[in-house]
């Protein structure tokens, strides 16, 4: 097992210089001088001269890059020049509400998702099939914000049992967070519950299908020990990569979902910093946002070693 | 027929079994009233060819029948004097692994894959046994002893694709025999195998039946295995049974003359033949099958006779279905 | 004396197998030499593993040999231009075994039937179609199914189409790869009829690789017995089954179910080796009822005795 965990590491490593890269580079695709479009049309020469010599933008392109991806080794992203801080400072102080969303949303599309895709498979072109399928396929077309939008209408505005918008920290309380993100983890995880459960769905009835299954029942096993300790285990392997997708588009859906419930995450953070064109923050967030993708796969990779022995006998 | 059913009812009595099977064309006739006998300490062979319905056959006996799209639509399967298809589900499924067990063609693919062996043959051992902790690895290392894998070579936490076929072929045995039922049907256990794995497994099969008693219903297309195990032979032809008697009798003089015809198709290995004799055209579809004698179209001696249900003749020990079974034989009417 | 077609000698192939950081060699086939005499069927037998199939593709460079030459009409297959390949390929053809996964499920019989001849720019279209048709008969099919898809058969009609295709260029050898292990008894005769047939009316030799001896022994001429990437023993069909050398060959006779009047059989212990580890000296020792001390440090070099020839120290 430790040997498969290092492998994974290690071909993880070109995985991880392709991000660096890009999000370097993205600073010199921008057209004209970085300094001076982030300066503004009012900056004056030396304005921007200073700024020139604060990013590095003098030195030549590879030295910027070694410098730069030596910054990056010490964790340094660098100061936001809005926002008078340094860049990790920034992501941190906005951190925990992204998390708990994201974590939350999750757990609500895993949750939603697995068990209306087992109940599906199990009943096949049943009524609770056809219905959960439905459901889904409406939840897979829809929206975020707008379905976001939706829900602050009936349930905030019209019932008022959650707040229309803003974020009760952690420190106030668990349960007032939770209530307090509600709404918009409703909002990003059914929507990802709806892609989860045909995921689960179809690969329950491939697994179901499997010769292994019929050896199950010929044993005598109660249906219920032949779909949980069976069936489940073996279709969860295709399940995990999407769940780990699903983290991902999480992420990315928060940039939106944080804008329309005000949230001050890690989404707003860098929908602020692209409207200053804050480059340093616009850079450090989308690094951010990178790396955490990576490890999550790293992760489910590892998971799949736990999961399945093939994988990590191969 | 069976020796020990003229004293006490057969291990197991198909009767006049029929099968629905529903497809995109229609209802069809899977099975169309099959009989067969399995008495006790015998093994039984069916032979026949794709879709002749025999793997259909020995899944209503388990009752493993894939639901929704197939139906019994009358007979009988009596278990020990006891009919299973009148039994409530609850006491059926508790008899698979514990009075009925089965073997199947593709070890690797009918053992989980992500579950140890030793989890896998402890199933059944705890559900019918009831055995707890360290009970339940000692019998599954005494089954697995058995099936000759030795307790030196705990194979208890690998996983089936560390295994070679053989091996695989010889856990899913074991699993079999964990709960020492009275029956086993084995569909097919050899045809995955290479011939020199599937003389070991067919010599595993007959030891289990000389030493704990164990009737086996054997399911193949292989007339050369059905000769090596079995005590009598059953010869199904879409979806009927056409022929039954003693191995030896059987594959000596074959009757019916579908028989006749597999045997004379065989290539041989003792003598010369310039080219080999064929059955003319192919199985007839489930949903276009002939009326009467459903060989009757690929049939030599078929006449216009043959467009009626054939009765079974019974000739010496052997049960002909087929209306020209004496006149083939030279046998008259009694 | 028979005139040769096809010299196999000391034929590899290595597979690379496993991910990154872990590969590791796989010899297929390790030194394979044969003759392949002009109308001769010659067998391959053996169990999994022995290398029978990849021998078969190997020896028309279906699939690139690691190393070893193929005498064929005066040049060497293995190393042969592309451009001369491509020529050289009207001579050589396959059937395989399963023929629903070797046909292409969107184009016709005739579609099927028509493209080797467009590839090797043989003929106009009339031409090619009268071609093709003579063919669909002369395999004991219907003009009629000529425009239907391979789905539309059933699996001894679709060997039929695998034969025709294999005929259609007018070849001078087939390599026959488990032709009829996936059918029935009843159909397995008459395809195993039909490749004599058109053997006859031809003339092209066949590599017949199978693992049924009974089938090897009605259609063969010649049989090379392989395990685990070698020939273990070359003979005649007759010979080869009145009185089997190799310690192998010897079970794998006595382990054919049901022969009759066949002597105690002999049961093998074990399982065969993976062909990534390979037993040392003679790869069949950790089986052979028969090993001796050498057989487990040398490997058996193959010797002539009687117009026959068999790698085993007991011959020796």
């Amino acid at each position: 097992m430790i040997f498969f965990i290092m492998r994974r590491l290690i071909t993880l490593l070109p995985t991880l210089i392709v991000p660096l890269f890009l999000v370097f580079t993205l600073l010199h695709l921008s057209p004209g001088d970085p300094a001076a479009v982030m300066l503004g049309a009012d900056a004056t020469a030396q304005q921007v001269q200073a700024l020139r010599e604060q990013l590095g933008l003098n030195d030549p392109f590879l030295v910027q890059l070694f410098t730069w991806l030596g910054r990056m080794a010490t964790l340094d992203l660098g100061d936001s020049i809005f926002l008078r801080m340094p860049v990790m400072d920034a992501i941190l102080q906005r951190l925990e509400p992204t998390i708990m969303l994201t974590l939350y949303a999750l757990t609500i599309a895993v949750v939603v998702g697995m068990v209306s895709g087992i109940v599906a498979a199990v009943n096949r072109n049943g009524v609770l099939d056809q219905v959960s399928m439905t459901v889904a396929m409406v939840g897979v077309s829809m929206p975020e914000f707008w379905f976001g939008l939706m829900l602050i209408v009936v349930f905030a505005v019209e019932f008022r049992l959650f707040p229309v918008a803003g974020y009760t920290p952690l420190d106030q309380g668990f349960w007032a967070c939770i209530w307090s993100l509600t709404l918009p983890a409703v909002s990003v995880g059914l929507v990802q519950a709806g892609f989860i459960a045909r995921i689960t769905r179809s690969s329950m009835l491939d697994v179901i299908g499997e010769d292994f299954i019929r050896t199950a029942r010929a044993k005598g096993l109660p249906s219920r020990v032949v779909i949980l300790r069976h069936a489940l285990k073996n279709a969860l392997i295709p399940v995990l990569t999407v769940i780990g997708i699903t983290f991902a588009v999480l992420m990315g859906g928060a940039i939106a979902i944080e804008t329309v419930f005000n949230i001050p995450g890690i989404g707003r953070l860098l929908v602020n910093a692209v409207a200053r064109r804050d480059y340093p923050v616009i850079q450090g967030v989308v690094l951010f946002m990178a790396l955490t993708f990576i490890f999550i796969n790293l992760f489910v990779d590892i998971l799949y070693g736990f999961i399945d022995p093939r994988v990590k006998n191969q | 027929m069976s020796v020990a059913g003229e004293t006490s009812p057969p291990m197991l009595a198909i009767r006049d079994l029929q099968l629905g099977f529903r497809s995109h064309r229609g209802d069809v006739q899977a099975l169309a009233g099959v009989s067969i006998e399995v008495g006790e300490r015998e093994i039984v062979g069916i032979v026949g060819e794709s879709g002749c319905g025999k793997s259909i056959t020995a899944l209503s006996v388990m009752g493993l029948l894939p639901e929704g799209t197939t139906r019994v639509m009358g007979g009988s399967i009596e278990f020990r004097g006891d009919d299973l298809l009148t039994l409530p589900p609850r006491e059926r499924r508790q008899m698979r692994g514990r009075d009925i067990a089965m073997v199947f063609q593709e070890p690797m693919t009918s053992l989980n894959p992500i579950m140890p062996i030793g989890d896998q043959i402890a199933e059944p051992i705890r559900l019918h046994l009831g055995l707890k902790g360290a009970a339940v690895t000692e019998h599954a290392l005494d089954v697995l002893d058995k099936v000759g894998i030795p307790r030196s070579r705990n194979i208890l936490p690998d996983y089936p694709h560390q295994l070679s076929g053989g091996m695989r072929q010889r856990v899913m045995i074991a699993i079999a025999l964990a709960c020492n039922p009275s029956l086993i049907i084995a569909d097919e256990p050899t045809t995955a195998l290479d011939v020199t794995i599937q003389g070991q497994i067919l010599d595993l099969m007959v030891e289990a039946r000389d030493t704990f008693g164990t009737s086996i219903l054997f399911i193949t297309h292989d007339l050369g295995v059905v000769a090596e195990i079995c005590d009598r032979v059953v010869v199904m032809y879409a979806g009927k049974v056409v022929e039954t008697g003693r191995t030896d009798e059987v594959l000596s003089s074959p009757r019916h003359p579908y028989t006749q015809g597999l045997m004379r198709s065989l290539p041989s290995l003792d003598t010369r033949q310039e080219r080999l004799e064929t059955i003319p055209g192919s199985v007839p579809a489930l949903f276009d099958m002939p009326r009467g004698c459903r060989f009757r179209p690929r049939c030599s001696y078929a006449d216009d006779g043959c467009r009626r249900d054939p009765p079974v003749e019974v000739i010496g020990g052997q049960k002909v279905k087929c209306w020209k079974a004496r006149q083939i034989s030279g046998v008259h009417h009694a | 004396m028979p005139e040769a077609l096809l010299r196999v000698n000391e034929l590899r192939k290595d597979f690379v197998v496993g991910p990154m950081f872990r590969r590791k060699t796989v010899q297929a086939i390790r030194g394979v030499s044969f003759v392949l005499n002009k109308g001769e069927t010659l067998g391959l037998v053996g169990e999994s593993g022995c290398g029978k199939s990849t021998t078969g593709r190997a020896a028309i460079r279906l699939i690139e040999p690691s190393s070893g030459s193929i005498e064929y009409d005066g040049v060497d297959l293995a190393s042969v231009g592309a451009r001369d390949m491509r020529r050289l390929r009207q001579d050589l053809q396959i059937i395989f075994q399963d023929p629903y996964a070797s046909l292409d499920p969107r184009m016709t019989v005739e579609q099927i039937l028509t493209e080797p001849l467009g590839i090797q720019k043989i003929g106009t279209s009339a031409e090619r179609r009268e071609r093709v048709m003579d063919i669909i008969a002369e395999v004991g099919l219907q003009a009629a199914h000529a425009a239907r898809y391979p789905h539309e058969f059933s699996g001894g009609q679709r060997q039929r189409i695998g034969i025709a295709r294999s005929l259609i260029l007018n070849p001078k050898m087939i390599v026959a790869d488990e032709p009829v292990s996936a059918l029935d008894v009843s159909v397995q005769a008459q395809i195993i009829n039909l490749m004599q047939d058109v053997k006859a009316k031809h003339g092209m030799s066949y590599i017949f690789i199978s693992h049924d001896l009974s089938v090897v022994k009605h259609i063969c001429d010649r049989v090379a017995v392989m395990y685990l990437g070698e020939v273990v023993e070359t003979a005649s069909r007759d010979a080869l089954y009145e009185e089997p050398l190799h310690p192998y060959t010897k079970a794998l006779m006595s382990a054919i179910p049901g022969r009759r009047g066949a002597q105690k059989r002999i049961t093998l212990k074990g399982d065969i080796p993976s062909p990534a580890s390979p037993p040392r000296g003679c790869a069949f020792h950790t089986r052979c009822p028969s090993a001796m001390a050498i057989c487990k440090t040398t490997p058996p070099q193959a010797i002539e005795t009687g117009g026959r020839k068999v790698a085993c120290h007991l011959y020796n």
